[in-house]
């Protein structure tokens, strides 16, 4: 894909994304404007879920890095392990890219943007996703 | 034909500790470097003061071979290196006596002649000097290409726009007699100043559309209009000299198969409004937003800016622009606070003034790195991400007005060199009961937009993007 029209920021942001999940591929859509589509496959949640690997998709502005990454959204299928929905008011339903997805409304308050890179957001709300 | 010139801006913080370094009141002659970000402009160059580097006394600045003193060369290579690192212009300033008129001696032009072609090789930036008295500055600017340019005029944003000069200005013409009433206020002078000033208006809606007004009566000479939006039927009730027609072109034109499309652009009625108040006033106006990098530019290019829209967007590049380019400026808006049934729990009015190198609005947590991702996501997958839909928020003239006169009495008197106490701090007025507050926030050194840190974007200029979003880019 190629990167001609994304921001400096973003094109780090998509490196720093890739070296945080060294084990999964990583498809970005540049969107015109500077900012990316960004979808990476698989991500393990392990065997409270099912199924236990999604995929985790996100926006990246072309603000960055001063914007936060907000929401980010996993597959639609993704349910506790005995298949009941995951209760959580921080998570909806909905499509996002026309997937079925989940999307995860993790704000970032008091961020500090040269601390809270994407990928430490991305690897955040994983745990968090996981810890539930 | 006029020779080719440059103009300095020195943030008011920087000059005031430049000042007590070469004033100390001893008499004597003192030294320091700034380092300047360069800005291109069609007319010339602009250099924006983002380093100060003080020369210690006897040792980074001590009597000269050639010279009364001078700096050393150690000092000179650590100043010209770090300007090459930073992609900044290296200036050395030294002060003489005097008051308001200064000039460079031939000991100091020999040494320019002697020392910038070679500086100029280092840094690959312009290289030049400043020579200051107590209220007069004088510059030689030597550039890549070999050409030596002299400086017109430094601008000092902080509470009131200062202006220095290598001597006093010209007495400016007498302001033509319509404006006989506030020249009484301001002098000739101010209304020239009014004249020469470009205003960039972020922001044309209840509030900004007042500003305008103003602006446009005041004889402001030069404006930069910013908004994206056209007028609707809710904008008439607040929007200055709005006609029905405004919000209701495009039905009237449907009914007689006219092919005006749209209705009025909110620039466009203000564009109206000002040529009604001041016809000479020159304008361009963009019905984009301020993060279209085009409009970004122009804005950055301004004189002084009005933000007077709320979104994060506005606030964040509006903020860019006044930290990065040494644009001043001031944030006015209006906030209405209900409670979960609707009733109002609070009213206030906030005037926040914008000024360079001085705590900023993400130091003030006025912008909102969340809402800025959303603002930022394209369209049909934001609307989906707000789980929680927009409200549109009251709006009402008077509290608009309110919000427009104090910021544009603020604008106009730190233009005339009226404004007498501080005026850092924001103000907030709270109309329902009369209370005024005033809101200090304290300074972030390391704040990459308005801090004094390697990394922060303080007077960079050209030197770094500011932020944008290319809408419609391939």
């Amino acid at each position: 894909m190629s990167t001609a029209t994304l921001t400096s920021a973003v094109a780090d942001a998509i490196a720093d994304v890739r070296r945080a999940f060294p084990g999964a591929q990583l498809v970005e859509s540049p969107d015109g404007t500077g900012g990316a589509f960004v979808i990476v496959e698989p991500v393990e949640l392990g065997e409270a879920f099912a199924p236990q690997s999604t995929w985790l998709g996100f926006y990246l502005s072309p603000m960055l890095p001063d914007a936060d990454v907000y929401p980010l959204y996993v597959g639609g299928d993704v349910t506790g392990a005995d298949r009941s929905p995951l209760a959580n008011p921080a998570i909806q339903a909905t499509t996002w890219r026309d997937r079925a997805a989940l999307q995860l409304s993790r704000r970032s308050n008091g961020r500090d943007a040269a601390v809270s890179t994407p990928a430490l957001k991305a690897s955040n709300v994983v745990a968090w996703l996981r810890a539930l | 034909m006029s020779k080719p010139s440059w103009s300095l801006t020195l943030p008011a913080l920087l000059r005031d500790e430049l000042w007590a370094h070469l004033f100390p009141g001893d008499g004597d002659e003192h030294g320091a470097v700034v380092l300047a970000g360069v800005v291109r402009e069609t007319d010339g160059l602009r250099l924006l003061g983002a380093e100060l580097l003080i020369a210690r006394d006897g040792a980074d600045y001590a009597p000269g071979l050639l010279g009364y003193r001078a700096l050393r060369p150690e000092f000179v290579q650590r100043a010209a290196l770090q300007a090459r690192a930073r992609g900044l212009a290296y200036l050395a300033v030294h002060c003489h006596g005097g008051n308001d008129r200064v000039g460079f001696s031939g000991t100091d032009l020999d040494s320019h002649r002697r020392g910038y072609p070679a500086l100029t090789d280092i840094t690959g930036q312009p290289v030049g000097a400043l020579v200051a008295a107590r209220h007069a500055l004088a510059g030689e600017l030597w550039l890549p290409n070999g050409e030596v340019q002299q400086l017109d005029h430094t601008r000092v944003p902080g509470e009131n726009l200062e202006r220095l000069h290598p001597q006093p200005p010209a007495a400016p013409a007498r302001a033509t007699p319509g404006f006989d009433r506030q020249v009484r206020v301001f002098g000739d002078r101010g209304q020239a100043l009014l004249a020469q000033t470009t205003v960039a208006i972020v922001g044309l809606g209840g509030l900004g559309s007042i500003v305008a007004e103003y602006l446009g009566r005041l004889g402001v000479g030069r404006f930069v209009l910013v908004d994206a939006e056209r007028v609707d039927a809710t904008n008439l009730p607040r929007m200055i000299a709005a006609r029905d027609l405004d919000a209701t072109l495009a039905e009237r034109a449907r009914a007689f198969h006219l092919p005006w499309p749209k209705a009025r652009r909110k620039t466009a009625l203000a564009t109206r409004n000002i040529r009604r108040a001041n016809p000479r006033a020159a304008i361009t106006s963009f019905s984009t937003g301020v993060e279209d990098p085009r409009v970004a530019r122009a804005v950055a290019r301004s004189d002084y800016v009005f933000l007077a829209a709320d979104s994060a967007i506005a606030r964040h590049v509006v903020n860019a622009i006044v930290h990065q380019y040494l644009v001043p400026g001031i944030e006015a808006g209006v906030k209405v606070r209900s409670d979960d049934d609707g009733a109002i729990d609070d009213i206030h009015v906030a005037i926040r003034p914008l000024t360079p190198g001085r705590p900023c609005l993400w130091c003030s947590g006025l912008i909102d790195a969340t809402e800025l991702a959303l603002e930022t996501t394209p369209e049909h997958e934001r609307n989906k991400a707000r789980y929680v839909p927009e409200v549109t928020a009251p709006s009402v003239i008077t509290l608009n007005g309110i919000a427009a006169g104090e910021a544009t009495t603020r604008f106009l008197f730190a233009v005339t060199g009226l404004l007498q106490a501080p005026q850092a701090s924001a103000l907030l007025r709270f109309p329902r009961g009369g209370d005024l507050k005033h809101q200090t926030v304290p300074p972030d050194p390391e704040c990459r937009w308005c801090g004094r840190g390697p990394h922060s974007a303080l007077g960079r200029g050209d030197a770094r993007p500011l932020p944008a979003v290319r809408r419609g880019a391939a």
